[in-house]
């Protein structure tokens, strides 16, 4: 063998070594991070300023459904997800740890022009379900009503499904793929209706949050919630447990609070 | 024409001398005269220029700790734990502000440099005098934002534990003994079937993830 082929050869192992070769430094400090698209919206983009901030470890967010977040953790695409759903139980027999973190009220929301101020679970019910499709049947304006909702696969649409719609089919003229979508459309429909996470619609200033029962997503006697929860596969690593923290402390329970959700550590209602 | 002294009549001692107002005098005498006057230039330009005030940033060092990173570590009885804390030290930096004077002058000292080779010595001097200005008017420290680990680990007694039940939606509160031993036997014998059990340290207003327990 020539020494020009020797030279070649060498230089082709090396870069085969470098390419199969551990990973470098500097992708420890990087945290695969996925979320779905309320809580990243409500909360997630302001924690992950914050930590980034802190540490020295960049997040990599990556915004989707709750399912896809669970699938992106389950397939190690990700360290840590967040998700608006309780954990199926399986997850925690095989050893998945769950971390519920806030409670964020379920909104049912309209443009900010629509006169209506508070509805009935029924009415809302029934509006979903299309039995009402004109605003006049619920003491609103001669307008037909447009129902938006997020994706079936969205831990929004399960949660509105099992809490508000208790087992009825439901009944729609658009669905979107993302749950946040859902604003974008309300504020650009006249007459249109959908429901969000209260956090993230605090980002919106053309659509409002209905009363139930008179209550205000922000009143105690509010009957719907969704619970946010992080989920990782085994205990949380190093990165994702900073991250955790960062959620959990003080100022990041102050953030949760000012984007109208509810800390769940913040209730100190513990037995000692 | 001719430049300054007329060698064909030196025996008789008679110099012929440019006439005055002449530009023929410029080179033999004018421009090393010129040359000579702007020597130190540089440096005294440099001497008399006006102070500057900027802020260096020096090395680092570790302030007091501040924080604790906590480790859970399993005994042989079952549901009792040893809760260790290793403490967390904010990263400082140390701050000068510093008033000096610039090195001014290059292009004089460029200048002199063809014909004397003193523009260097005039430069390096110029240096000299800018260092020698320096002073420190005060020197604070600042943290970087980071914080490192800066001691052993050790026991943490008396320390409060958060214990969340994550389907009842449920949290209690229980306190390491004065060895930093948790024993959690009785308390989650209530709760058998529930699966796992999230542990945080509270630490003044923050929430610490410290473990999962499955059981």
């Amino acid at each position: 063998m020539s020494n020009t082929s020797k030279l070649k050869l060498i230089f082709c192992l090396a870069l085969i070594s470098l390419c199969l070769g551990a990973r470098p430094a500097w992708a420890q400090s990087l945290l695969e991070f996925s979320s779905s698209s309320q809580i990243a919206e409500a909360f997630g983009k302001d924690v992950i300023k914050r930590f980034e901030n802190r540490y020295d470890i960049d997040v990599n967010l990556h915004v989707g459904s709750s399912e896809t977040a669970l699938l992106r953790l389950k397939n190690n695409f990700s360290d840590l997800a967040c998700i608006a759903s309780r954990l199926p139980k399986d997850y925690t027999e095989k050893g998945y740890v769950e971390i519920p973190f806030a409670k964020d009220p379920l909104a049912i929301i309209t443009h900010k022009q629509n006169p209506i101020e508070s509805l009935s679970p029924a009415q809302v019910r029934k509006i979903f379900m299309q039995h009402t499709t004109n605003w006049k049947k619920v003491s609103g304006p001669d307008q037909e009503i447009v129902t938006i909702i997020p994706s079936q696969d969205t831990a929004l649409y399960k949660s509105f499904e099992r809490q508000i719609m208790q087992g009825f089919n439901m009944s729609f003229d658009f669905s979107s793929y993302i749950s946040t979508n859902n604003f974008i459309a309300v504020e650009h429909i006249p007459g249109a209706i959908s429901f969000a996470s209260r956090g993230a619609a605090k980002n919106y200033k053309n659509i409002k949050c209905l009363k139930i029962n008179e209550s205000k997503p922000e009143d105690e006697a509010y009957p719907f919630f969704q619970t946010f929860s992080f989920i990782s596969k085994g205990r949380p690593k190093e990165n994702a447990q900073e991250f955790i923290n960062a959620a959990l402390s003080s100022r990041g329970r102050e953030i949760i609070k000012e984007k109208g959700m509810y800390p769940i550590f913040e209730d100190r209602s513990t037995k000692e | 024409m001719h430049f300054g002294l007329n060698f064909s009549s030196l025996n008789g001692l008679k110099l012929s001398l440019p006439r005055p107002g002449s530009w023929t005098w410029f080179p033999l005498l004018g421009l090393p005269l010129l040359l000579l006057l702007t020597q130190g230039c540089a440096s005294t330009y440099t001497a008399v220029a006006p102070s500057h005030t900027h802020q260096e940033k020096k090395d680092t060092s570790l302030g007091d700790p501040e924080d604790y990173t906590y480790k859970l570590q399993e005994q042989t009885n079952k549901y009792s734990y040893k809760v260790y804390k290793s403490p967390l030290c904010p990263e400082l930096v140390h701050i000068q502000e510093i008033t000096k004077k610039r090195p001014r002058g290059f292009l004089f000292a460029v200048a002199e440099m063809p014909l004397y080779g003193l523009g260097l010595v005039d430069w390096v001097l110029a240096h000299a005098i800018a260092q020698e200005s320096e002073q420190t008017n005060k020197t604070w420290k600042e943290p970087t934002g980071r914080v490192i680990q800066c001691g052993a680990k050790q026991p943490a007694p008396r320390q409060k534990i958060l214990l969340q039940l994550p389907r009842r939606e449920e949290q209690l509160v229980q306190r390491t003994d004065k060895e930093g031993l948790l024993h959690l036997h009785s308390c989650l014998q209530n709760y058998s079937g529930e699966g796992q059990v999230n542990l945080f340290v509270i630490f003044g207003e923050d929430i610490k993830y410290l473990s999962t327990i499955y059981f």
